[in-house]
């Protein structure tokens, strides 16, 4: 599993249409912004969206024993400027970090963490960075 | 309030959904085309043993816990957010997000305020946790003092 750390994403690009902001906005029931500010919850799905691989691809690539032994571990985002309706964004990325760890319920997990970049198409420049751990659960450690 | 009255200790305006319904569920499932049926099917959320209710995506609970930062600095006002998930919301759940300033520091032109922030469903129980840091307007709404009771039956922004 350390091997992991390092191995880039192949990357892509995506654009949050008008329509789809919309929905978001019904979602988490917020107001939409007038000015075209993409809620947060984005940064969720747009990076992975376009990170290159599906989710199965990257638990595939984790070692995942099955979709139920994979689980949530912590969320990072750091923004320089919201993300914007209509605006095309890069994204690129890599895995960080990988730890063996022993949990109190959950027994022994390796703690995946990587890391992806959205940078705006037009002008290079860096928007969000976000971090996520995925917590893959070992039964034969 | 302004900016300048904001200190250590001031608490993130709560916001609140009296009730968490399926059918936002069934949207977000259907915008990231999620297929985990645990969203969308209770016959499959009972045959996992995880109860009798649909349960709702961590994004969506997070979002909650954005809307309150929102709502009190500006739909441009987050500069991070840090999170990790506790519980479980199910459809039907009233839920209360917020949070309370615990560093306040100068960034440029920025003045920017970290937070610890949360998410709680109506039994007490906390869903989200975790730290954001916000920049903050000259001009915001008033915040409250100290944390209101809790449950409501009413949301607190627009």
């Amino acid at each position: 599993m350390e091997a992991l750390v390092g191995k880039r994403f192949p990357g892509g690009s995506y654009t949050v249409e008008r329509w789809e902001n919309v929905l978001l906005h019904d979602v988490v029931e917020h107001p939409v912004d007038p000015t075209g500010i993409v809620h947060p919850i984005g940064l969720f799905h747009v990076p992975l969206a376009a990170c290159g691989w599906s989710y199965r691809e990257i638990f595939e690539i984790c070692g995942a024993e099955s979709d139920e032994a994979v689980r949530a571990g912590e969320y990072t985002w750091e923004l320089t400027a919201p993300m914007r309706a209509g605006v095309t964004y890069d994204i690129a990325g890599e895995f960080v970090d990988v730890e063996r760890k022993h949990g109190r319920r959950g027994g022994v997990f390796d703690k995946v963490t990587f890391r992806l970049d959205l940078s705006e198409q037009t002008t290079g420049a860096l928007v969000a960075r976000v971090t996520n751990s995925w917590l893959f659960l070992r039964s034969d450690p | 309030m302004k900016r300048d009255d904001v200190v250590v200790g001031t608490l993130v305006p709560e916001w609140r959904l009296a009730h968490v319904t399926e059918s936002r569920m069934r949207l977000l499932a259907a915008i990231l085309r999620d297929p985990n049926p645990i969203h969308w099917d209770r016959d499959e959320v009972a045959a996992r043993g995880l109860g009798d209710r649909l349960i709702n995506q961590g994004p969506t609970n997070v979002g909650y816990v954005c809307n309150a930062v929102l709502a009190w600095a500006g739909n441009d006002s987050l500069r991070s957010l840090t999170v990790r998930f506790t519980s479980n919301v199910f459809d039907g759940d009233e839920v209360v997000a917020g949070g309370t300033v615990t560093h306040i520091t100068a960034d440029g032109a920025d003045v920017l305020a970290t937070c610890d922030v949360w998410l709680d469903r109506g039994d007490g129980t906390r869903a989200v946790e975790g730290v954001a840091v916000v920049a903050l307007p000259p001009e915001l709404p008033p915040a409250t003092s100290e944390t209101d009771s809790f449950p409501s039956t009413q949301r607190s922004t627009p």
